[in-house]
């Protein structure tokens, strides 16, 4: 896909001071092209060091080819982007490991992860495997919101927990599923005993 | 009639369970990023989660939860304080159905004790567990594990001993109140957090004039076991003319004494050249023994700074 096709993120650029004006070029696992500005790239750790490492001059951002993201499809990068664009210049919360955590969804926020369950799963992947912190809170914070003042019983139909026997009749099948002879030996040895046998020998 | 009242009731309660939003990727996260959902839940919340199955029990128990306070009152109530990222604080409280008995508090109080970290334990009004209750906790939660720093009891009785016993070796501060209870010092030295602990405060209001002599045993230990600089013991309500027991015993170490702005002092060696005992008898709203572990290059301008 060539540079002019691709999906642009909008950029504020009366936000921007002039000497960091510095766009670079990334692309997703399905070929889609993004230009992200310097400062906005500074809310992923991975992506900062990446850039930084690379010490690309604006020439080489323009000439050299765009950066590959291979984990992360177009979709979930631009949610990506358009996140870190937005927040561009703030500063990175610091974890100091207290538990709970409090985490507010700004109203931007919010209307970016008004998506399906499959994209909202994929972003907190992708800002997880970007290190972008604030993003991976507010996307997590979301998935606890849903949890949030729920019952057992409703928390059970919010993450479709299975109970412990359900878990360990999947186990189970699972194991079958790997050793047929498993279940032939399981069968026979319920015979046997309904035979009145306790013993295979 | 009945049962088309159940009926609808039970098609009312699945409609309100079909709205409610699902995240059926849960599953797939891995649990660190589970952990990243988990830790912005309430405890409540995280409780229930707990309870929905072993997974997610397993999963809950991998992240402590941070409390800024839990008091047990009256046998049979938990309240409990946390502080989110915020500093904004947060309450609840709970209760058993029997009166002065914990019964089906046990796991929630056996949770927060081997699976949280407390910053103050409160033990107020409290009952003795009865053998059914300890046979239960005792599974629960093993001698040592309890993440408590600071452990406060209104009285010092079997319940205290008990949940001190519970404690970790990290323990800074332990608080009782002695109520005429003095013997209580043997059973404590017995006791690995008390020993760890940095700071032991006592007070008897009930029977002021306590005698120095109860106290004697853990400087002495102080002495030979080279406690920590810091070390500090902070007994109201003692009889300031016991101070020649003090001074009879320690005879032998005695560097300093003598009376200064706060009150009369001795300086102790100990068997550590670089530690030195200082002791003080201050007379505030009752009268205070101090003893303390310091560097032996303490000044004697200091010594006001350590007795208070």
């Amino acid at each position: 896909m060539s540079v002019e096709n691709a999906p642009v993120v909008d950029v504020d650029e009366a936000a921007i001071p002039v000497e960091k004006k510095m766009y670079y070029r990334f692309e997703s696992n399905d070929k889609k092209e993004f230009r992200v500005s310097e400062l906005a790239i500074q809310q992923s750790e991975t992506l900062n060091r990446l850039v930084e490492a690379m010490g690309y001059t604006s020439e080489d951002v323009e000439n050299k080819p765009a950066i590959a993201i291979e984990n992360i499809d177009g979709k979930t990068l631009k949610l990506v982007f358009q996140w870190c664009e937005h927040h561009k210049g703030e500063a990175i919360p610091v974890d100091d490991g207290s538990v709970p955590k409090i985490v507010e969804i700004p109203e931007f926020d919010a209307k970016l992860m008004d998506i399906d369950n499959g994209l909202l799963f994929k972003l907190i992947w992708a800002a997880d495997y970007l290190n972008i912190v604030q993003l991976l809170n507010v996307s997590c914070k979301k998935v606890a919101n849903m949890a949030q003042g729920k019952t057992p019983a409703q928390l059970r139909r919010v993450y479709l927990l299975p109970s412990d026997e359900e878990d360990e009749a999947a186990k189970r099948a699972a194991q079958e599923a790997q050793d047929p002879r498993a279940r032939e030996v399981e069968e026979e040895f319920e015979e046997r005993k309904r035979q009145g046998g306790n013993s295979f020998f | 009639m009945n049962k088309v009242r159940d009926r609808l009731r039970k098609k009312l309660e699945q409609m309100k369970l079909d709205k409610i939003p699902k995240f059926e990727k849960w599953d797939e996260l891995p649990k660190e990023l589970k952990l990243e959902c988990v830790n912005k839940l309430d405890f409540k919340t995280r409780w229930f989660l707990r309870g929905t199955s072993r997974k997610e029990r397993s999963l809950i128990d991998s992240q402590r939860f941070d409390f800024e306070k839990i008091c047990l009152s009256n046998g049979s109530m938990i309240t409990a304080t946390y502080l989110d990222s915020d500093k904004k604080g947060h309450e609840f409280k709970t209760c058993s159905y029997e009166y002065q008995q914990l019964d089906h508090l046990l796991p929630l109080l056996a949770y927060m004790l081997r699976r949280c970290n407390i910053r103050e334990f409160r033990i107020n009004e409290t009952h003795p567990l009865n053998q059914e209750e300890l046979d239960k906790f005792n599974k629960l939660v093993p001698i040592g594990t309890a993440h408590i720093k600071n452990l406060f009891a209104d009285e010092y009785n079997e319940t205290a001993l008990y949940f001190l016993r519970k404690c970790w070796k990290q323990v800074d501060e332990v608080h009782i109140f002695a109520y005429g209870n003095q013997n209580y010092f043997k059973d404590l030295m017995t006791v690995p957090a008390f020993d760890h602990a940095l700071v032991f405060k006592t007070a008897d209001p009930a029977s002021p004039g306590v005698h120095v002599r109860h106290f004697l045993p853990m400087i002495e230990n102080w002495i030979v076991n080279n406690a920590p600089v810091g070390k500090k013991l902070v007994a109201e309500d003692i009889n300031p003319k016991t101070k020649n027991s003090f001074l009879l015993k320690f005879k032998n170490r005695v560097i300093y004494q003598g009376n200064i702005d706060v009150g009369y002092v001795i300086r102790l060696s100990t068997n550590h050249p670089y530690k030195h005992i200082l002791a003080g008898f201050v007379q505030l709203h009752n009268d205070v023994f101090y003893c303390t572990v310091v560097d032996s290059e303490t000044e004697l301008s200091d010594y006001d700074s350590y007795l208070c």
